[in-house]
């Protein structure tokens, strides 16, 4: 195994949208026929800033194994172009389909996969849809996945309340409307930490659950890998995700749950080597070697 | 429901103090865990966005979902009424 620093290379595609910014990590070693192919689906607004550090680990440890990484930042997140209040749940799937085709023409032939974390995992869930282009994807990778678009929401919600409550308004008052009923695209959106949520996205996200596509005939069954963390402090949980049976019903699903901190919400930049462990192997037995 | 008894929360304050500590990255031993340690005002790190990670960092460590109609800024004001609010949470 030749020493060699790993092979990053950082570019713009052109998502519908505009330009999307992207980290592309080269499996190795050099000339290697890659094992799967990945593209991240990050988390939301703070939560991806918290997460660098563990998603470029991850991607690296991969690409050490012979997987080839896309880490693109979404419409409005990151170095993308377009403000966070231009984002929006369509222009983000267009994004996800952008990113699979580009992965897919780098390595021709090689398993396509998803690996979404926490509001990631829902897009990365809906962007399996054949109408969004996911028909092309062989596995599902999920680190923490939310399983329904408002769980994303409630951590906001709460920030504006509190803040609200230490400047010594009451409760009631703080509490901003998140979408008006029927009236959704002219309510008003959110502001909270500096993040404007425009409505239409706030409207998405209390839509969108994590829930499998329809199995389409002929389509091999996708595996799920689900990994999640849970507070040291506590014990394992006994149960599977609620939202577990369906993608268990779905296609071959490995969950598991592991002691680390919440490191997309902690207040230190946390790694959890366990994860990255737990992900690489989970990653390596569902894609055996290939070989050109 | 009725009030959590003071013992209750005594028990907690030591567990507490340690959450919050790790919560707001604190060094260790910077809350005495005791009634009257004051937190809100005191604490020049406990800002808006570190009460919302304690908040959740006490639901992950406790298994429950707090109510946060039932919060107001006294809630925060010692480590002893912080106390008093979690008891009563998990007396449910």
């Amino acid at each position: 195994m030749q020493a060699s620093l790993p092979r990053v290379q950082a570019l713009y595609l052109q998502a519908p949208a505009g330009p999307m910014f992207a980290l592309h990590h080269a499996p190795a070693p050099a000339g290697v026929t890659p094992r799967a192919a990945v593209v991240f689906v990050h988390a939301l607004a703070e939560e991806m800033n918290k997460s660098r550090r563990m998603a470029a680990l991850q991607a690296r440890a991969l690409a050490q194994a012979g997987v080839a990484v896309l880490q693109p930042d979404l419409h409005g997140c990151g170095d993308s172009s377009g403000d966070f209040v231009d984002a929006r749940w369509p222009l983000w799937l267009q994004d996800v389909a952008c990113a699979l085709a580009w992965l897919q023409a780098q390595h021709p032939g090689a398993p396509l996969w998803l690996w979404g974390h926490r509001a990631g995992a829902l897009l990365a869930a809906q962007a399996l849809h054949a109408a969004h282009g996911g028909s092309a994807v062989a596995g599902l990778l999920l680190w923490q996945p939310l399983a329904r678009g408002d769980d994303a929401l409630r951590p906001w919600r709460r920030m504006q309340q509190v803040a609200g409550l230490l400047a010594g308004r009451p409760p009631a008052a703080s509490l901003a409307p998140a979408t008006g009923s029927g009236a959704a695209a002219t309510s008003p959106g959110m502001q909270a930490a500096g993040y404007a949520f425009h409505a239409e996205l706030l409207h998405a996200l209390q839509g969108v659950q994590l829930t499998p596509p329809p199995a389409a005939a002929l389509q091999p069954a996708r595996p799920t890998i689900w990994l999640d963390l849970h507070d040291p402090g506590m014990p394992a949980p006994t149960v599977a995700p609620a939202a577990a049976a369906a993608w268990a019903a779905a296609g071959p699903l490995h969950h598991a749950s592991l002691p680390g901190p919440a490191f997309w919400r902690s207040t230190d930049i946390d790694e959890v080597p366990a994860l990255i462990d737990a992900t690489t192997r989970a990653l390596l037995q569902a894609c055996p070697p290939r070989h050109a | 429901m009725v009030p959590a008894a003071p013992a209750s929360t005594d028990t907690l304050l030591p567990l507490l103090a340690a959450l919050i500590q790790q919560a707001l990255a604190l060094p260790p031993d910077r809350l005495p865990a005791q009634r009257d340690t004051p937190l809100l005002g005191a604490v020049p790190e406990l800002d808006s966005m570190a009460v919302v990670s304690l908040l959740t960092a006490l639901e992950d460590r406790f298994g429950i979902t707090l109510d946060e109609s039932e919060l107001s800024a006294e809630t925060f004001s010692t480590l002893g009424s912080l106390g008093d609010f979690v008891s009563a949470q998990l007396a449910r």
